[in-house]
Parts: C-alpha cells; structure tokens; sequence
C-alpha cells in the first residue's frame, strides 16, 4: 500500500510503474509523459499526509442507510489532524507546475489560480466543497470571484485534492462492511474507474474514480445502471494482451476499463493502471460507448 | 466549513476531468489513435460476449461464465461463476476442463471410433454400425448369461456378465432413464463415473 511509503518511494514507484507501461505500449509515450509529473506530485503528497483517521459521526445521520454511500462531503472534509485549505494551497503549488508542463492548454488557468492564492480570493475549501457536491452554480460564483475559468479550476483543484481525498477514504475504509457491494463506491458513492479480476475464484472488484476505495461488486450485472440481461452486455480486449478489456453496456451506453490480474505476481500501481488502458478507452468510444467515470485521461472522442 | 451539510458525492462522478478532453488540454494523441487504428485494421480487437450457464457434468450444477467471440460465435473461456451459491467460482477438476468439450479442441472426437478386442489400431465406424453392433453383442450375452433363478432357486432375475458404469456427463434424468434400461435387461452391476 502506498501510505507505508516515503514520498520519494511512492514518486519512484510511479516513474518504474509508467516506464514499464512505456515500454509495453510505446504508443502511449506522449501521453504517459503528460501525466508523470502530475501522478509523481500526487502520490507524493499522498505519501506525505498524516493519517487523517477522525472518526465518523455516529451511525443514523441522514445520508447513510442501505444501499447508501458510507461517507458524504462534511465527512470527507471534517478532518482534525489537517489545515484543510492550507493543504489545498500548497497541493497546488505542487501540482500547478507539472499542470503547465504536461498540459500547456492549462498555463493560462495555473497562472490565474496563483494570482487568486495569492490575492486570497480563492476560497479552497469551499470551492472543493461546491465541486464534490456538485454545486455548479456555486463553483462557478467562487471561480468567478477568483478571477479563475471554471472548468480550469475543477481540473487543478480536484487534482490537488486527488491524495487528500484517497488518503482520507483510506482511513474510514474500515468501517465499510465486507461483501459484495454494487456499482458505486460504496465509501463516497462514485462510479469506479476501473474494474479487476483477481483470486481463484475470479471474482471483480471495482476502484473508485474519486476517492480509489476497492471493493467488490458482480461479474455479471453493469456497474453503471445494474443490467443483468447479458445479451445488452459484451466486452472486448486486444489478441495478445488479454489481461486488459473492456466491458460495455447497451442499456446505458457506458463502458469500464478493466485488468485480469490473475496468474499476477503483485498488483499494479493503480495510479497508474487506468492510464495504461486509454487505447482501449479510445476504442471504446469509437464504438460509441462512454466512460462510466470521467477522467483526466479518458476524455478523447 | 459550519455551512457544509452532509451530501453524497454522487454528484461530483463525471466531473473528476473537469469537463476537459484531453486533447484540449494540449496532449498529443496522434500516436495513441494511430495505435487504436491499427489494432483494428489487424481485426486484433476481439469483441465477446458472457454468458450465464450450469455446468453439465453432474447434478450439483456449478455456476458458468461462458464467453463466446462475438463474430465466429465460438466459446473462447469457461470458467467458474464467482456469484454462483453453489461453487463461488470453483470447479472441480472435471468442470474445470470444460472448455476442452468445446469446439476448440482440435481433438475433440466427432466420429465413431472401434477399437476391435485385442487389436491395437482404431477403426473409423458409422453410428448405424456402432449401435447395431452394441445392440447385437448386448442381446447374445444376455441371452447366454440372463439368470432367472440362482443357485438356491430363488427367483433374481438378472444378468452378471455385463457392468455398466455412468458417465458424470449424464444429468439427473439421463441417468433414471438409464437405469432403468439396465434394470430392465437385469443389469446388477451399476455404478456412476461421478461417485469415483
């Protein structure tokens, strides 16, 4: 697990996790190279936060129930043992330089949030608060405050919040009840990014695109809309690397990228897992399916 | 923070790109289409498809994912249905190998093949001949060997020249109508390739 690592070993098992998927897919040189920076910073901070393990409030709040997410936003955000926004600023100020450098698109947008952090008229907290709830109104009233673009701004900030977030549902992961669960997080209730077969009794887990909680869900039922019939359901993988598919659903259009990890000596590093795949994302939409979760890397058609 | 109120983060699912393609962001992505394009005009992207089954070996019926290619329609992996409340995903040895019961296997028999009693070679047959010749050499040690009564007069009324042993592929109907042929030709010595 990457929180028992250094930051520095955490960023090296990145670099050797992408060089690796460089080397197998060379195909994916200029894309990898976009991202590095971007994922070493993460995993990085990631490596480097405190334990973040406030407990819960007490079972019976409104938001939790059967078949409900475990975790809502104040859960999330209530930590004791970290400075929230000023986590946010320095993740920022980490994450903004390798933004500029993989995704020059992005330069105008690093340059208006650090006059923003700078001024003090980007309200960190608050605006991540308006992100994961989904307040659109409400981010784009804090973006434009900030003097910041919109979209721009929910790129960087979730990006910086990306470890935050993964550590924080690393520490109340373990009150998540074992078992089968169904297509959304059980612990924040996102759709996963990526699905994995693994054991000898070949059983799928799903990792959330949001906060990278694992857990695990039906082989035969979509994770997106639940559809069991499996004539509305296929997939498809590359002759020759058939330990990565993709799995589609006609019903709801949706698509999941997914690894066989059986007969594998170790885990992938899964920062890096999704990334490894987006031939196969591409394929996917070519094919007029969509992503179940939308990422920094499967927004290609 | 006093202000924020317990919500899920459902609504927060679709936005983790921000809304931006990955090509507006300034990331080159001929190579990695160039490569997709590829795979598919070397038909090497294989579409499947799964499909729910029960294993047809014995009567406990494991659990199947059956998938198939979804253009030849031929079975391309079998394996264990891990949702299944019988087996979890397991299967013994006999399920396990399936798969080598499928159109794949280059050796999987599609013709009668005789062996003669101590001859070495295997000949090609017809059903037709296969089956009269069963037929034939069944009734002749029947009709020698058949007991009506045995050595204290005791009416049995059976055959003991001749042992049939089941096969685990037959389901739980095929063996009741097999047994019962055998019973009624006398057959005492019946026993069940599944219970070995």
């Amino acid at each position: 697990m990457s929180a028992a690592l250094t930051p520095d070993q955490a960023a090296s098992q990145v670099d050797q996790a992408l060089d690796r998927l460089q080397t197998r897919t060379p195909a994916l040189a200029q894309v990898v190279s976009a991202f590095r920076g971007l994922l070493r910073v993460q995993a990085e901070i990631k490596a480097g936060l405190p334990a973040l393990d406030r407990p819960l409030p007490a079972p019976g709040d409104a938001g939790r129930g059967p078949g409900r997410p475990l975790a809502g936003v104040a859960d999330f955000l209530a930590v004791e043992d970290l400075d929230l926004p000023q986590h946010l600023s320095q993740a920022l100020g980490r994450i903004l330089p390798e933004l500029e450098r993989g995704f020059p698109a992005l330069a105008p947008v690093a340059e208006a949030i650090r006059s923003a952090l700078t001024a003090g008229t980007l309200a960190l907290a608050a605006t991540l608060d308006a992100l994961l709830g989904g307040d659109r109104a409400r981010l784009e009233a804090l973006a434009a405050q900030a003097g910041v673009d919109a979209p721009g701004l929910e790129f960087a900030l979730l990006q910086a919040a990306k470890p935050f977030l993964e550590r924080r549902a690393q520490a109340l992961a373990g009150r998540l009840a074992k078992g089968e669960h169904g297509g959304n997080c059980p612990l924040c209730g996102s759709l996963p990014e990526l699905s994995y077969i693994q054991g000898t009794a070949g059983q799928r887990w799903l990792r959330c695109s949001l906060c990278a909680t694992h857990w695990r869900s039906s082989r035969t039922a979509c994770p997106v809309c639940g559809n069991e019939e499996q004539a509305k359901m296929g997939f498809f993988f590359v002759e020759g690397q058939e330990n990565q598919r993709v799995d589609h659903c006609s019903v709801c259009g949706k698509y999941l990228v997914g690894l066989d990890l059986r007969g594998q000596d170790q885990d992938p590093v899964w920062a890096t897992a999704g990334l490894g795949m987006i031939h196969l994302d591409l394929l996917a939409q070519q094919k007029g399916f969509s992503p179940a979760a939308a990422l920094p890397w499967n927004r290609l058609v | 923070m006093s202000k924020i109120t317990r919500r899920e983060f459902m609504a927060a699912t679709g936005m983790l790109a921000g809304g931006l393609a990955l090509s507006s962001l300034g990331v080159p992505l001929g190579a990695v289409q160039a490569y997709a394009g590829e795979l598919s005009k070397a038909e090497r992207v294989k579409m499947a498809q799964t499909f729910i089954s029960t294993c047809d070996f014995c009567s406990v019926s494991c659990g199947l994912l059956i998938s198939s290619d979804a253009k030849t329609k031929k079975v391309i992996n079998i394996e264990g249905d891990p949702e299944h409340p019988i087996n979890e995903g397991a299967l013994c040895a006999k399920g396990a190998s399936i798969f080598q019961e499928s159109t794949n296997n280059p050796d999987r028999l599609k013709k009668v093949l005789y062996r003669a009693p101590y001859s070495t070679k295997w000949e090609t047959k017809t059903w037709d001949w296969a089956l009269d010749t069963i037929a034939k050499r069944i009734k002749a040690v029947r009709d020698k060997d058949f007991m009506t009564t045995n050595a204290k007069g005791q009416v049995v009324n059976r055959l003991e020249s001749i042992a049939h042993i089941g096969s685990s592929k037959m389901d739980n109907e095929e063996c009741w109508l097999v047994s019962a042929m055998l019973r009624s030709l006398g057959l005492v010595n019946i026993d069940h390739q599944a219970r070995v």
